[in-house]
C-alpha cells in the first residue's frame, strides 16, 4: 500500500521528466536537420502545404512544452498541453495509416526507426501516461483540499 | 478541479484536436491539388528502375510504340529507325525508302501509328505516309503549309504548329488530307502575353492524346498548358504548379533577325501524354524538393488532363549529368532517353493505379 501511495506520488513527475526527454529530443533531431524535416512534411499528404509553417512550429511547441513541465506548480497544465499535442500526432498517424496513399515520417532522430504500427502504440502509450498522471495530480489536489478543510474546521 | 469537469475537459480538447488536425489534412489537400503553392509530392517508388541499353548516340527521338515494339527515329540520319521491343531482347535497324526523295530534308520527324508511319519535314514542307509492313514512304500531293510542330490526330488529320503568313507568331493549325483537304489557322490558341512577340514567348510543346481525343499545348516558358478539342476549341487553360507566369525573355531585334537578348527561363522541358495523364519534365525546383535529387535527376509532374489537377512527382536519374530529352508511356512501363541511353522503369504503386482506371 505504501509503495502504491509513493508511487501514486512520483508518477506526475516521472511522467513529467518522460516528457520532457521525449519533446527535447525530438524537437532537437528536427532542428538539426531542420532542411530534411521541411522537406518531409513538405512531402507528407496530410500537411504539405502548410509545411513552411509547421517545420518551426511543432519543434517550437515541442520545446516550450518541454520548458513548462521543469515547474512543478505548472505541471498539471503542461501535462495537459503535452497530451494535446500527443492527441494531434497521434490522430496524424491515424490518418496517415487510413486515408495517404504513401506513408513518410518525420519524427526526427530514432523515432524514425518505428514502423507506423510501433509509432501509433507508441504515441498511445505517451497519451495514457499524460492522462494518468493529470488524475493523480487532481486527486492529490483534492486530497489536500480535503485536509487543508478539515484543519480549518478543526481549529 | 473535480475529476467530473476534468474529464468533461480532457474529452471535449481530445475531440477538438483530433478535429484540428482533420481540418489541417482537409484543407491542404485542397490547396495542393487546386491552388497548389509548388510543393512537389514524392511518392515512394511510383516508377523503379528496369535496365538500360547503350544506343550509341543521342540523337535518337520516340517514334512510337506499336505491338510491343518501341520505334526510335533520329535526327541525324533521319530515314533510318531503331525497333527494339519492350524487354530489350530484339532491335533491328530500319531503313524508309521515300518514293521521291528529291527534297533536301533539314527537319525530319518519324512517327509510327498502329501499322502506318508518317515522315514529316515542315521546311520543305512535306509529309508521306506508308505501312510498317514495307516501310515504302509515299508523298502526299496536297498542298502542305510550312510548319514547326506535328502530331498526327485520326486518319488523315493532324494538328500542327506554323507561323502566320502576316504576323509571324506561332499558330496551331489544324490539317485535313484526302478527299477534302483543308488547312485552317486557329490563331485564338496561344495567347501572346504582354510584351511578348508571339515567338518566342508561346513556344513550347505540342501533343495529341487519342484516347481523350484532345489537343495539348505547354508552353515553354510560362507555367501553363492549353487543352483543346480536335476541332480545336479551347476547353481549358490550365496553369501548371511552376510559379513563372510570365515568360522571361528578352528579344533584341538585328537588322530582320530577332534574336533573344538574354538566356531565357524555361519553365518546361519536355511533356508527353497517356491515356488521362499529362507528364511534365519541369526546369524549376519546388519549394520543399531535396537539393540532392534535383540534381541527379529530372523530375516529372503528373497531371490528371480530366480534372486538371496535379497528382505527383518522379525522379528520372541524369546519365552522366545530362538530363533525359525524352519519355514514352505504356500501360507497364516508362521509356527515357537520357543522352545515349535507352533506360526502362517499371510503373508502380500511385502510377500503375492510375494508368489502371
Amino acid at each position: 500500500m505504501k509503495f502504491f501511495s509513493k508511487l501514486k506520488n512520483y508518477f506526475p513527475d516521472v511522467a513529467a521528466y518522460l516528457f520532457i526527454l521525449l519533446f527535447v529530443y525530438a524537437a532537437v533531431s528536427k532542428l538539426l536537420e531542420y532542411e530534411n524535416f521541411a522537406v518531409q512534411i513538405g512531402q507528407s499528404p496530410l500537411l504539405s502545404a502548410y509545411a513552411g509553417l509547421l517545420a518551426w512550429l511543432v519543434p517550437a511547441l515541442e520545446i516550450i512544452i518541454a520548458f513548462l513541465l521543469i515547474f512543478r506548480r505548472l505541471q498539471f497544465w503542461s501535462l495537459f498541453a503535452a497530451y494535446v499535442l500527443m492527441i494531434m500526432f497521434t490522430a496524424y498517424i491515424f490518418i496517415m495509416l487510413n486515408y495517404s496513399s504513401f506513408l513518410p515520417c518525420s519524427c526526427g532522430g530514432i523515432l524514425e526507426k518505428l514502423d507506423w504500427t510501433e509509432h501509433l502504440i507508441f504515441n498511445i502509450g505517451f497519451v495514457v501516461l499524460a492522462f494518468i498522471a493529470m488524475i493523480l495530480i487532481l486527486s492529490q489536489d483534492n486530497q489536500q483540499k480535503v485536509a487543508s478543510k478539515t484543519l480549518k474546521s478543526l481549529s | 478541479m473535480k475529476i467530473k469537469r476534468f474529464f468533461l475537459l480532457i474529452g471535449l480538447t481530445s475531440i477538438l484536436s483530433i478535429g484540428i488536425v482533420w481540418l489541417l489534412y482537409v484543407s491542404s489537400e485542397r490547396i495542393m491539388q487546386q491552388e497548389n503553392p509548388f510543393i512537389r509530392r514524392f511518392p515512394p517508388g511510383v516508377v523503379e528502375y528496369m535496365e538500360q541499353i547503350d544506343l550509341g548516340y543521342n540523337s535518337y527521338y520516340f517514334a512510337g510504340y506499336s505491338k510491343g515494339m518501341l520505334y526510335l527515329g533520329n535526327y541525324t540520319a533521319p530515314l533510318h529507325l531503331y525497333q527494339i521491343d519492350s524487354s530489350f531482347q530484339h532491335s533491328k535497324e530500319i531503313r524508309i525508302m521515300p518514293e521521291r526523295s528529291e527534297f533536301s530534308f533539314r527537319s525530319v520527324l518519324v512517327r509510327v501509328e498502329d501499322s502506318d508511319f508518317f515522315l514529316f519535314d515542315g521546311s520543305v514542307p512535306c509529309i508521306y505516309s506508308g505501312s510498317v509492313s514495307d516501310w515504302k514512304a509515299y508523298l502526299i500531293p496536297d498542298t502542305i503549309p510550312y510548319f514547326t510542330l506535328i502530331e498526327p490526330m485520326e486518319k488523315n488529320s493532324f494538328v500542327l504548329r506554323s507561323n502566320a503568313a502576316s504576323t509571324g507568331r506561332n499558330t496551331i493549325g489544324l490539317l485535313e488530307l484526302g478527299a477534302q483537304p483543308n488547312f485552317n489557322l486557329l490563331e485564338e490558341i496561344l495567347l501572346i502575353q504582354k510584351g511578348g512577340d508571339g515567338v518566342f514567348d508561346t513556344d513550347g510543346f505540342l501533343n495529341f492524346n487519342s484516347s481523350l481525343n484532345k489537343i495539348i499545348y505547354l508552353y515553354r516558358y510560362r507555367n501553363g498548358y492549353i487543352i483543346a478539342d480536335d476541332k480545336g476549341n479551347v476547353e481549358q487553360r490550365v496553369k501548371t504548379i511552376d510559379t513563372i507566369q510570365q515568360a522571361q525573355i528578352k528579344v533584341a531585334q538585328i537588322g530582320n533577325v530577332r534574336k533573344m537578348a538574354a538566356p531565357p527561363v524555361s519553365v518546361h522541358n519536355y511533356m508527353t501524354s497517356y491515356k488521362h495523364l499529362l507528364f511534365i519534365d519541369s526546369n524549376l525546383k519546388g519549394k520543399y524538393d531535396s537539393n540532392k535529387a534535383w540534381e541527379i535527376s529530372s523530375t516529372l509532374d503528373v497531371y490528371d488532363l480530366k480534372n486538371s489537377r496535379y497528382l505527383f512527382s518522379f525522379y528520372i536519374e541524369k546519365y552522366m549529368g545530362i538530363r533525359m530529352s525524352q519519355m514514352f508511356v505504356t500501360d507497364s512501363h516508362i521509356f527515357a532517353l537520357v543522352d545515349t541511353q535507352l533506360v526502362k522503369y517499371g510503373v508502380k504503386n500511385n502510377l500503375q493505379s492510375e494508368l489502371r482506371n
